[in-house]
């Protein structure tokens, strides 16, 4: 049920979406306006329809439950009641084994999104060099209970690897805030120019 | 002309032109297999070295790369969910599933054996096409093009699994981000809350990498395994995929003709084939309840177009110096640094250069699959790797993949914004590749019907070329609801 309600938000904000696209359009010129009305209003068809099966599933999952409900009520309660069965469309009891528990689950897809946004902050503060290495081992050391050693390689070749782009392939990457408000660019640079220094003469 | 076939492949096996090739091949396989560093870059970067070096040499080491990344492009699309080039990003549809269920190895044979088929039949069908392509492309104008990615975007339809209607949907939403941007007719903003960073519209690789990379690792740490969740031991099923391949050979070589044709389109390429051929592997399979969940049929297609694509690429730009792609942009910079001038030269005097970039497609592409083979069993023990282990490395690449897109932090969050989208898709069954159909297809299709309005004003619809095109489109949108409803009332009169 809670599936089919979310999808139901989803279809009214796309219609609200495609309404905004619309009518975004109607004072730019002609051949501005041409295409986005082009396309957006059969779009915006298409999002209406889709709204009104996402009405008739809400719906009618909503009188199967009054109908499964009024049954159990006029049964005689003879024998126990089984176990609660996962509901048909819970997307965890499909993505996970069945050895894990959907709860833990859900709680762990909530972490690793959360992860997903320390890590962008880590990227955006520190550049990639420090930052993706840094944040790696607090996940694998602190929050994944890893050995110090499985955590050390990983972060490791993860600092080689930046290391290669930045010298090998010459792919720029951001130096992050921190570095740039301290006007000393990439934190490595004077360590890693010693080294460069030390090694190729240049 | 068989002297200069022969030429052409005696060329590719002298010294230091076979050496610079293994050497292309060494960087295309890095750069296919990790994600976020496109071909595109690697080509643009490797472009001044090939200054001192003799022409053939350098189509020699230029092609060799190129034409190996989008094959190990299929390996980290299969082992990581991750597409190491946004031309393999149809691959992760049935060929990370396949991982996930313990078959890496028959993916990746069956990856790696297509890619070999595509890149032969594409690198044949360009040594046979060049002296019949220039009545074809010349007899292709604007509204042929825009009638071409309008029977593009009907394989939505294909695409879309057991929900059509959500799949029309979400093409469509794909097809209305593609209009963020300025718009190219008047230069006016469409859709960019002020923002610069969204002048150039948004990047195809954040959103397909976020799409379909950021869903898989929240799974994967959801289950707390390692990507495959069951194992197979020796990994015993390379051969199976290889076999795969020639069981399927039919698909396979449609397939390859398809990635070869969209090559030749300019503007087209691998992006589009992929996904094309994908939806062609699954609209002409009699049984297709298992695509998407790990059918290997949905990894043979988009794994020979997208190497095919690469001969298919080559024709205009040999034959008219019309580039297909970014890559022939910049391999045809490499045709100017050395004074080759594309055109009837290359199909005369330059004839036995022209097929020696023939030979190097097809000999790049089988030391590569013979190398890929032979350290296959240790490529997908990856998938053995505990998830934790692998989490950080993935988000790495993710965020890396959505910055070098367009350098800015802007796409990097754009990477971020379309995985969680990703993931609300995957949760309320929306179908994600016609999201992607639709972006990629989107800007070719508004720049085509505006120059063909202001070329033919609304008669183009009405050339012969453009009915044609415009009715398969129609059938391949309509056929199969009218089969289905054929089939009902036939069950209907049958029952009487």
């Amino acid at each position: 049920m809670l599936r089919r309600r979310l999808d139901l938000v989803l279809s009214v904000l796309l219609v609200l979406m495609m309404v905004w696209v619309v009518w975004e359009a109607r004072d730019w010129p002609f051949r501005t306006r041409l295409f986005p009305w082009m396309l957006g209003i059969p779009v915006l068809a298409l999002t209406l329809l889709q709204l009104g099966a996402a009405i008739r599933n809400v719906a009618g999952a909503r009188r199967a439950e009054l109908a499964a409900g009024a049954a159990a009520a006029s049964a005689p309660a003879r024998r126990a009641a089984p176990p609660p069965a996962a509901p048909i469309d819970d997307p965890d009891a499909a993505a996970v084994p069945a050895t894990v528990d959907p709860r833990a689950a859900r709680a762990r897809g909530l972490a690793i999104v959360g992860w997903l946004l320390v890590f962008f902050a880590a990227i955006w503060l520190l550049g990639f060099r420090w930052g993706t290495p840094l944040t790696g081992l607090v996940f694998l050391r602190y929050y994944a209970g890893e050995s110090w050693r499985a955590s050390v390689i990983v972060v490791l070749s993860m600092y080689a690897f930046f290391l290669l782009l930045e010298a090998g392939l010459s792919v720029p990457l951001p130096a992050g805030v921190i570095p740039q408000a301290l006007g000393i660019g990439q934190l490595d640079v004077g360590p890693l120019s010693a080294l460069r220094q030390a090694l190729l003469g240049r | 002309m068989l002297e200069a076939f022969v030429a052409g492949l005696l060329n590719v096996f002298t010294v230091p032109v076979l050496p610079l090739m293994l050497l292309g091949i060494a960087v295309g396989f890095a750069v296919g297999i990790l994600p976020g560093i496109g071909s595109p870059v690697a080509m643009a970067l490797m472009l001044p070295f090939v200054f001192g070096m003799k022409p053939t040499e350098a189509f020699a080491f230029l092609l060799g790369m190129y034409s190996v990344t989008s094959t190990t492009g299929d390996i980290t699309s299969i082992l990581f969910g991750v597409p190491g080039e946004s031309i393999s990003a149809a691959t992760i549809v049935d060929g990370h599933p396949m991982a996930k269920h313990g078959e890496a190895g028959r993916a990746l044979g069956a990856a790696l054996m297509s890619s070999l088929v595509g890149a032969v039949v594409g690198a044949f069908t360009l040594a046979a096409a060049i002296p019949i392509v220039t009545p074809l492309v010349l007899s292709f104008a604007s509204p042929e093009f825009f009638a071409l990615a309008l029977l593009g975007i009907t394989f939505v339809a294909a695409l879309s699994g057991g929900n059509r209607l959500k799949g029309l949907v979400a093409g469509g939403i794909g097809l209305v981000l593609a209009m963020v941007g300025l718009d190219p007719q008047e230069g006016i903003e469409r859709y960019t809350f002020g923002q610069v960073a969204l002048w150039e519209g948004l990047g195809l690789v954040p959103i397909v990498v976020g799409l379909f990379a950021i869903p898989e690792i929240i799974e994967l740490w959801m289950k707390g395994t390692s990507i495959a969740e069951t194992r197979i031991g020796k990994l015993g099923g390379v051969w199976q995929g290889i076999k795969d391949t020639f069981i399927h050979l039919g698909i396979t070589f449609r397939c390859s003709m398809i990635g070869t044709f969209i090559g030749i389109i300019p503007g087209l390429g691998g992006s589009v084939a992929q996904w094309v051929s994908y939806a062609h592997a699954v609209q002409s399979s009699p049984d297709q309840s298992r695509f998407g969940q790990g059918d290997v049929r949905g990894v043979l297609g988009p794994g020979a177009a997208n190497n095919s694509g690469a001969g298919g690429a080559l024709i205009p730009t040999i034959a008219f110096g019309v580039p297909g792609n970014l890559v022939m942009a910049i391999l045809l910079g490499a045709f100017i640094i050395h004074g080759v001038q594309p055109g009837p030269d290359m199909l005369t005097t330059n004839l036995p250069l022209t097929f020696s970039m023939v030979w190097v497609i097809v000999v790049a592409n089988i030391v590569t699959v013979a190398i890929c083979l032979l350290f296959l069993n240790h490529l997908a023990k990856i998938t053995y790797l505990r998830a934790a282990l692998l989490i950080p490395i993935l988000i790495t690449l993710v965020y890396l993949g959505g910055y070098v897109d367009a350098n800015s932090f802007l796409a990097m969050g754009l990477a971020l914004l379309f995985g969680l989208i990703g993931m609300l898709m995957v949760y309320l069954d929306w179908p994600r590749p016609p999201l992607v159909l639709g972006l990629v297809l989107g800007p070719l299709v508004e720049r085509y019907v505006f120059i063909s309005y202001r070329l033919y004003e609304f008669g183009f619809l009405l050339r012969p070329l453009v009915v044609l095109i415009l009715l398969i489109a129609a059938a391949v949108l309509f056929l199969p609801s009218l089969q289905r409803t054929g089939a009902k009332w036939r069950r209907v009169w049958r029952a009487g």
